[in-house]
């Protein structure tokens, strides 16, 4: 995409404030996470304070029970969580796509195939797959990463398929067939760029529910494990009931951060689909 | 130059055949405008989409030959067909609304098929591009390849269209309905300037309409299709003038003209073309024709007095005086 179709996409983005807003937030929050190593005030993993201690001026959100610093903590937990999130994202935006654009290009029994596999993966119940392949496989963070890459793809490939459907009818596609074009060039070059806008915006959405995925995963325990903080399993550490009354600098800041993270992706993903509509002029 | 035989096309749904068209036959020679009418559904569109082997998934072609250059496109391994995709024969279509890529500036698509197809540099393909964009009548070209498609007007697009129709110098030029979805006045200059563009490059053009007027602008010869058959050939001149077959006859009364008398109820022909079509036996107008009553409705090719082909069964005997125009 050219720099004018760049900057009438910004033009209507910017129109909404909220998302703006929380592209701001978005962008404060990842390059926090990305420069946790130089930001960080201690180690993240190790004892730097008093055990539990309550938030003060050397410790600003406090120290956790074997005493780390929980800001820094929530630093390279929202490092860890982004990762995740963001990798499984391109594992499954990339099966997705690949397996869309083939399916609904070639069609007949490819497609077929295709297709049932990927209702066979839609069908299966989300959460016990996932705990089942994390139980299978050694927790941890490339595991829960390609975990949580393979069981989002399916939307992303019905998303592509449909797209493909239709674009492959149009006059375009059907104007480089009588033209020759090779098969390879019509599929990657034309059809292609035609499905990146509703792919990146159905991307934010499955960022976002990778986010939560690795939070709900590793607060289970089956997800990154101790001592690597991530928003998950910090979340573990206050399952206790002292804790969640009494000392909620502990798990407080990092369900707020997911909260925020979750909800300002989400909305950056709803006015990307407004930016990007074409139907939506002026 | 380009010869099509007794084709027949069907498409398929599960293990339901439908003919959608039956021994369609006529050739297109070398430099001329063929004109191929008939009524939506008749058959003409696939017709000319299976040239070019590009018929939907459900369709195949189940019968005859389509003839270029001594060799049979129906029977041509992919490969070998894109070589004559484009080069040798190229196409353009009604809609145009889609005929160009939304995301890519007009300059970028013509530049980048060029470059794959010809083998140009992006400068020789840029300037070949703009030259082809002035051809076809655009103004401003340089300024029109820096643009997007929804910012051009439908006449701007289909003059794009043409343009890269034309990049490879194609002998024969397939137009379906190229000018259907455009203003009356914009489907005046895009006919003139296709017919300029055949005087200029020598080349053939297979047009197909529903338009009579279209054609009486257009066309050298005319093959008129009716339910998956052609029931009519002939030049334009003794078309118009003498039409042979009774749904010629009707269609061209069924055309306003300004010379006609206030007041005239505009004629349309009663009935539909039969939906199942493809299973009738013997004549398919014979429903619809004036002169069915003592007609064996056979519907086979027969001669008219000056010897064009006609599929009626009362041509032959007594020509149009019979059928009292």
């Amino acid at each position: 995409m050219n720099s004018s179709g760049f900057s009438l996409i910004m033009k209507r983005f910017s129109r909404h404030k909220t998302a703006l807003v929380s592209l701001i937030l978005l962008v404060i929050m990842i390059g926090a996470a990305v420069l946790a190593p130089v930001v960080a005030p201690y180690s993240p993993t190790r004892p730097t304070g008093s055990f539990s201690a309550p938030p003060d001026s050397a410790h600003w959100l406090g120290t956790d029970q074997i005493g780390r610093d929980m800001l820094s903590r929530l630093l390279y937990a929202a490092r860890i969580s982004l990762l995740v999130g963001f990798m499984a994202t391109v594992i499954s935006t990339a099966i997705g796509v690949v397996l869309g654009l083939v399916s609904g290009y070639f069609g007949g029994w490819i497609d077929k195939m295709i297709m049932s596999f990927t209702d066979m993966v839609m069908s299966f119940p989300y959460i016990l797959l996932v705990l089942v392949a994390a139980a299978i496989f050694e927790p941890g963070l490339w595991s829960i990463i390609w975990i949580l890459g393979f069981v989002n793809w399916p939307g992303v490939t019905r998303l592509v398929r449909g797209n493909v459907l239709s674009l492959r009818e149009t006059n375009f596609v059907k104007s480089d067939v009588a033209a020759g074009m090779p098969r390879r060039y019509i599929l990657f070059s034309e059809i292609l760029p035609n499905t990146v806008a509703p792919v990146t915006v159905y991307a934010t959405s499955v960022f976002a529910l990778s986010i939560l995925d690795e939070a709900a995963l590793s607060f289970l325990g089956l997800g990154v494990q101790t001592p690597t903080p991530s928003l998950g399993n910090i979340l573990n550490g206050a399952q206790s009931l002292t804790i969640l009354t009494g000392k909620p600098w502990l798990w407080a800041p990092a369900g707020i951060l997911i909260i925020l993270l979750v909800i300002s992706i989400n909305l950056v993903g709803d006015a990307l689909r407004d930016a990007i509509d074409p139907r939506n002029n002026g | 130059m380009l010869e099509i035989r007794d084709l027949e096309i069907s498409f398929f749904s599960g293990k339901k055949q439908t003919r959608r068209t039956d021994r369609v036959s006529f050739s297109v020679r070398p430099g001329e405008i063929l004109a191929l009418v008939g009524e939506s559904g008749c058959g003409k569109s696939i017709t000319a989409l299976s040239i070019l082997g590009l018929l939907p998934r459900q369709g195949r072609v189940t019968g005859g030959e389509i003839l270029y250059a001594g060799k049979n496109l129906t029977a041509l391994p992919e490969k070998e067909l894109d070589e004559i995709r484009g080069r040798e024969i190229s196409m353009i279509f009604q809609d145009i609304m889609y005929s160009l890529n939304p995301v890519f500036t007009v300059g970028n698509q013509m530049i980048e098929g060029m470059r794959r197809h010809l083998g140009y540099t992006k400068q020789q393909a840029k300037e070949k591009a703009i030259a082809l964009l002035k051809r076809t009548g655009i103004q401003n070209a340089e300024a029109a390849m820096r643009k997007y498609p929804h910012m051009l007007s439908g006449g701007m697009r289909q003059r794009v269209m043409i343009a890269m129709a034309l990049a490879c110098g194609p002998k024969i030029l397939i137009a379906d309905e190229p000018t259907t979805a455009l203003d009356v006045t914009i489907q005046l200059q895009i006919m003139q300037l296709l017919k300029s563009l055949r005087d200029e490059f020598g080349m053939s053009i297979l047009l197909i309409t529903h338009d009579i007027g279209v054609v009486a602008e257009m066309a050298d010869r005319v093959v008129v299709m009716y339910a998956g058959q052609c029931v009519e050939e002939a030049d334009t001149k003794t078309l118009l003038e003498q039409p042979a077959h009774p749904y010629t006859q009707a269609l061209l009364s069924a055309v306003p003209g300004v010379n006609d008398e206030p007041g005239r109820r505009l004629y349309s022909i009663p009935g539909a073309v039969p939906e199942t079509y493809h299973q009738m036996t013997g004549c398919r107008f014979a429903e619809r024709c004036p002169y069915a009553g003592n007609c064996p409705k056979k519907g086979e090719m027969k001669s008219a007095p000056d010897g064009r082909p006609v599929r009626c069964d009362l041509a032959e005997k007594k020509g149009r005086e019979a059928h009292g125009a």
